[in-house]
């Protein structure tokens, strides 16, 4: 498990079996906790732009811990998606339990933009086999 | 009741500075009569952020500062023909640049974009926002007002 912490958001990667090839199937789980905010959120911009430079294209961000998101946060996750598309994957995500941090995806609609599901573990299987 | 008048916090204009906002954002509303433990202070708390981001964003350079000041005042509630109390806040940067709204492309529904978010959060949080680019103490100053009347008052 590789792990980049910050002084509050932390980004954990919970990896599959690592793949070099280009468009991997392997779904990578990116775990964040803490705020996902202007300051963090550079920390996951690399971490996206990591997993694709090296075909891992299925990405998993799990927010379901996560305390705050603000734009930022949102902005990194809006340009993940992007690239991960036009590679040929997804970022999708795991919804984030708070209220207040899910709020900002509801206030740009962007709960109905990424695909979002309550279950790391059940996204993960379902995207695996699909 | 009686609101106590809040001090503004001035803090650095850099983006590990305005963390600091919230916990003088719910002393300030508490201060001024506010239930500053309800939802809503989570949503303004928001709007407040992404107004100071944007102003560290496009406004300022190292060495500029922003301050916060909170009011409480009544707005007129059409439905019930008296004042309602709202919860107001003014960010203001010394930042050299002017807010250029025509710089930032407006979020269009079904299409993600990278920018612009940040207005629109604080434009559907607060009741009103305004900007203003003004002469303060023989300097050009960025000022934002939201207004928040959908805030709960701690006497209600």
């Amino acid at each position: 498990m590789t792990e980049t912490r910050t002084d509050e958001a932390e980004t954990s990667q919970t990896p599959g079996n690592r793949a070099e090839s280009p468009a991997s199937p392997i779904v990578e789980v990116i775990s964040l906790s803490g705020r996902l905010d202007v300051v963090s959120s550079a920390t996951l911009r690399r971490t996206i732009e990591q997993h694709l430079d090296q075909g891992r294209v299925r990405l998993l961000v799990d927010l379901s811990v996560i305390d705050d998101v603000d734009s930022a946060g949102l902005a990194a996750l809006v340009r993940g998606m992007k690239l991960a598309r036009k590679a040929g994957g997804d970022l999708r995500l795991v919804r984030p339990r708070r209220a207040e941090a899910m709020r900002v995806f509801e206030l740009t609609t962007f709960d109905t933009i990424f695909e979002m599901g309550n279950n790391a573990q059940a996204m993960t299987n379902h995207w695996s086999t699909s | 009741m009686t609101a106590t008048p809040v001090e503004p916090l001035t803090v650095d204009a850099d983006f590990e500075s305005i963390r600091e906002l919230e916990t003088w954002l719910l002393a300030a509303a508490a201060a001024l009569g506010f239930d500053s433990a309800h939802d809503t202070m989570a949503a303004i708390h928001l709007a407040v952020h992404e107004v100071a981001t944007n102003c560290v964003d496009h406004a300022t350079t190292d060495g500029d500062h922003l301050m916060l000041k909170a009011d409480r005042r009544l707005i007129p509630d059409t439905d019930q023909g008296v004042g309602q109390p709202a919860l107001v806040i003014e960010v203001c940067d010394n930042g050299q640049n002017a807010f250029a709204a025509a710089t930032v492309a407006a979020p269009a529904p079904d299409t993600p974009q990278v920018r612009g978010y940040g207005l629109m959060i604080a434009e559907q949080v607060a009741s009103s926002v305004t900007y203003k680019r003004q002469p303060v103490e023989e300097q050009w100053c960025n000022r934002w007002t939201l207004v928040f009347a959908n805030v709960i008052a701690s006497d209600s």
